[in-house]
């Protein structure tokens, strides 16, 4: 019979209302951890059982969705992600996150990144306006093609990059990695061709020449990204396209449905 | 100016801070190589450290200066005035050199 550890733990939370606290306070909760519990279901159950109040955001509970990001003990985690006991502590802190508007307890306001990434432009930017228009095949790519960016694509946009980042923390104008390797991840596709509409804001004052390679968001993002090497990347690939106008990429080529191509002569 | 091409001769100019700084050191420190003090390349390498250290160092000011105060007018306030900075010192500092080299 494999026997369930279970200990008393005591969550030290922190709790703010804009609208109605002039200053923020730490309430302590003591729960029962078993060894699967993670700190989402603790602050589930600290709702269901013990403070109705504490808003806390969160959707899918698997990593995937990125809404539950917090400091816990410091440190930028996903709460669905962080198992209780494997933090070895016994006083857990939990507190929204660093660089981002509090909009209650621990939920921050995501508002100014989601308009950053809007001005970058997230998405495959292609000059063929008529084949856009009227598809009559596929832009196929190549492994290697799909190695340039695989790992930049698995960003679930949770924040935590960019709420570790110090540059963010003085700057608020920076676009942060979050946006820049979102950035990069598009640039670098062998489909887009949007690079130039992007440089007007990732070449920017506040764009990615602010970035001191910290490497804080790369150490604590929980897919693995390495944002602070997209940012170093996005330097090389601005320095190749914007001052010595050109542009170290392989461009995919249209591949025809085969009902569209022309027959073989 | 793009911030990529003041970020590249931030670059460029810090590698030839270190060519130029380490001509006067060694050109002053070590007597196998006073000689290069008396050739023309000196008060030339000398000129360039002088235009690459005030660009390093204004540029360096401004970089950490539009971080503490970010904003849009701000950022420009900030360049101006360490452009004007940065011109009056090398202004000054090439009439000490022409006063230290202009007799050869």
């Amino acid at each position: 019979m494999v026997m369930s550890e279970v200990r008393k733990i005591k969550f030290k939370v922190f709790r703010f209302n804009p609208a109605v606290d002039a200053l923020p306070t730490w309430k302590v909760y003591e729960v029962e951890v078993d060894r699967g519990m993670t700190v989402l279901d603790v602050l589930l159950k600290i709702k269901e059982e013990k403070d109705p109040s504490l808003a806390v955001r969160y959707s899918c509970r698997q990593a995937v969705c990125g809404s539950c990001g917090m400091m816990i003990n410091g440190k930028q985690r996903l709460a669905c992600f962080t198992r209780v006991l494997e933090l070895n502590s016994k006083v857990v802190v939990v507190e929204p996150l660093n660089n981002l508007p509090i909009t209650r307890d621990l939920v921050t306001d995501f508002s100014d990144l989601f308009n950053k990434e809007k001005m970058v432009k997230p998405y495959i930017i292609r000059d063929d306006i008529e084949e856009m228009k009227n598809p009559t095949g596929m832009y196929l790519q190549k492994p290697e093609e799909l190695l340039e960016y695989l790992q930049f694509a698995d960003c679930i946009e949770c924040g935590l990059c960019s709420s570790a980042c110090p540059t963010y923390s003085t700057d608020h104008l920076f676009l942060t990695p979050m946006i820049l390797n979102k950035a990069y991840r598009f640039s670098v596709d062998s489909r887009d061709k949007g690079l130039q509409y992007r440089l007007p804001i990732i070449d920017s004052e506040h764009g990615c020449w602010r970035c001191h390679f910290a490497a804080a968001c790369s150490s604590v993002c929980p897919k693995g990204i390495d944002p602070a090497k997209s940012i170093q990347l996005l330097k090389k690939i601005i320095t190749s396209a914007g001052i010595f106008k050109r542009m170290r990429k392989k461009e995919v080529q249209l591949t025809l449905r085969p009902h569209a191509a022309e027959p073989p002569t | 100016m793009k911030e990529s091409t003041k970020m590249l001769l931030h670059y460029i100019t810090g590698f030839l801070i270190l060519i130029t700084g380490a001509t006067h050191l060694i050109a002053n420190n070590l007597v196998r190589f006073n000689w290069i003090k008396d050739t023309l390349w000196y008060p030339m390498s000398q000129g360039v450290f002088l235009a690459a250290v005030l660009y390093h160092a204004m540029n360096g000011l401004r970089v950490i200066l539009v971080e503490l105060f970010p904003g849009s007018s701000s950022g420009k306030i900030i360049s101006i005035i360490l452009t004007v900075v940065g011109i009056i010192f090398f202004v000054f500092g090439l009439y000490f050199l022409l006063v230290i080299f202009g007799g050869r």
